[in-house]
């Protein structure tokens, strides 16, 4: 019987120590980045390529990754697609990106920069115990650095389209060029 | 399902595993005793076919079973805010004989708990009681008065939750990570309550002195969740998972308050002595 004590009192504190952590599941919904697809600027239904676009943030080292396997810089943070996934900043109220339209390591003369900044306000919902929150974005407004001189930009028109930046399934902002 | 939470359900099913071993191991001694006990009951039986006057003399004085109530209290939880600067809480504990293996029971306890996740730390306050009742099946042998049991309880806690810091999960930190924000916000009003099945050990020590085990598995069956915000610990029913379930044990020490005594009838009958 006492025997049977000191084993049970071992158990006992062996079980003390089970109280760990879970992981976050990748397909749970947590921060979310914000979509935006590209259209030709005269048929403003139909969905257009972007060609070699190298999206960077303001005061960040490099660029958006859109090729996790590519050998080459230039390959790694260009894109082709019609849509992009960028990420916002969840300490802050603004991001400023560059879009650089077809740019070359090699032939920087040919590109072409836009720099946008994207104003929202956020908030943070919880998600789970492994998860921890969420943050959640509401766009309030893009502005396009520079003057308003519509030869000098690759992009012709901006808009917003679901200012809810909550999930990355739908479109938040329209790029017409 | 995550990979890490089956296997966190697999330990602790591996350890009742481990708990319900022991009882087999208690379990096997019953035989014997029982065998030890029927020798010693044929001896004035036959003692009695023969001898009626010493059958009498050779005879054991009547059992009689002790009946009251059991106060006690968990070393665990009253110990642990020694070392963990986490915990603070007690738990008293009940029973009351009711049967020859019935016994009432009930647990009322306090908890302040903090809970450090990866990614969430939180603090929940509150008290909350269980009651229920408790089969023995353990088979005593003469005056032993230990106790296997097994038990149902309904459990019952109001409680309040302090969000005290919280991480943003961000999966693309192009900007940067984000440092944990502290938050401080209290969520009060909550409560929960949730059905366990007991299964305990009690040993006599000395005198009316004993001190027990028990593990209890729990599941949930409501739970007031504060808005936007989740119960990561409801006290007396511990922390909480995805789903219903729950786990709980205690390291008890109680002591017995006699009330009364029954006389225990024998379970063979001796035939009246013919003369």
């Amino acid at each position: 019987m006492k025997k049977i004590i000191a084993l049970l009192l071992v158990f006992t504190f062996g079980l003390s120590s089970c109280e760990k952590d879970d992981i976050c599941d990748a397909n749970t919904p947590t921060t979310s980045r914000m979509l935006i697809s590209f259209f030709y600027a005269d048929r403003t239904s139909v969905a257009k390529s972007a060609t070699r676009l190298k999206i960077q943030g303001d005061g960040v080292e490099n660029g958006i990754v859109f090729n996790e396997t590519a050998t080459t810089d230039d390959l790694k943070y260009t894109t082709n697609a019609n849509q992009v996934l960028i990420p916002l900043d969840p300490t802050k109220d603004a991001v400023t990106y560059s879009f650089i339209s077809n740019f070359s390591s090699t032939n920087p003369a040919q590109s072409n920069t836009d720099v946008l900044t994207f104003n929202y306000t956020r908030r943070n919902e919880y998600v789970s115990r492994a998860c921890g929150f969420k943050t959640i974005y509401t766009l309030t407004s893009i502005e396009r650095a520079g003057d308003e001189d519509a030869n000098s930009y690759w992009i012709s028109n901006i808009s917003l389209f679901n200012p809810n930046v909550e999930f990355e399934n739908e479109t938040h902002v329209k790029i017409f060029f | 399902m995550s990979n890490s939470k089956m296997k966190h359900m697999l330990k602790y099913f591996s350890s009742i595993c481990l708990l319900f071993s022991m009882f087999l191991v208690q379990a096997q001694e019953t035989p014997a005793t029982k065998e030890a006990k029927e020798i010693v009951q044929e001896k004035p039986k036959s003692a009695a076919n023969n001898n009626a006057q010493e059958a009498k003399k050779d005879s054991i004085p009547p059992k009689t079973d002790r009946y009251g109530l059991r106060v006690g209290v968990d070393l665990y939880k009253l110990t642990r805010g020694f070392y963990d600067k986490d915990y603070k809480g007690v738990e008293f504990t009940g029973d009351f004989r009711l049967t020859k293996k019935y016994y009432l029971a009930a647990e009322l306890g306090i908890e302040d708990k903090t809970t450090d996740d990866d990614r969430l730390n939180s603090t929940a306050t509150g008290t909350y009681i269980k009651a229920g009742f408790d089969y023995n099946m353990y088979e005593n042998w003469l005056d032993m008065e230990n106790l296997l049991t097994v038990g149902l309880r309904g459990g019952f806690s109001t409680f309040s939750q302090q969000l005290n810091s919280y991480k943003i999960y961000n999966p693309n930190p192009y900007w940067g990570t984000i440092p944990p924000l502290t938050s401080g916000e209290k969520y009060s009003g909550l409560s929960a309550s949730w059905i366990e099945v007991a299964l305990g050990l009690k040993a006599k020590v000395f005198n009316n002195v004993f001190v027990g085990f028990g593990v209890q598995l729990k599941t949930l069956v409501t739970n007031k969740k504060p808005d936007g915000f989740d119960n990561l610990y409801i006290p007396g029913f511990n922390r909480t998972y995805n789903g219903n379930f729950g786990i709980g044990f205690n390291y008890t020490v109680s002591y017995f308050i006699p009330l009364y005594k029954k006389k225990v009838l024998p379970e063979i009958i001796p035939e009246t002595p013919k003369k």
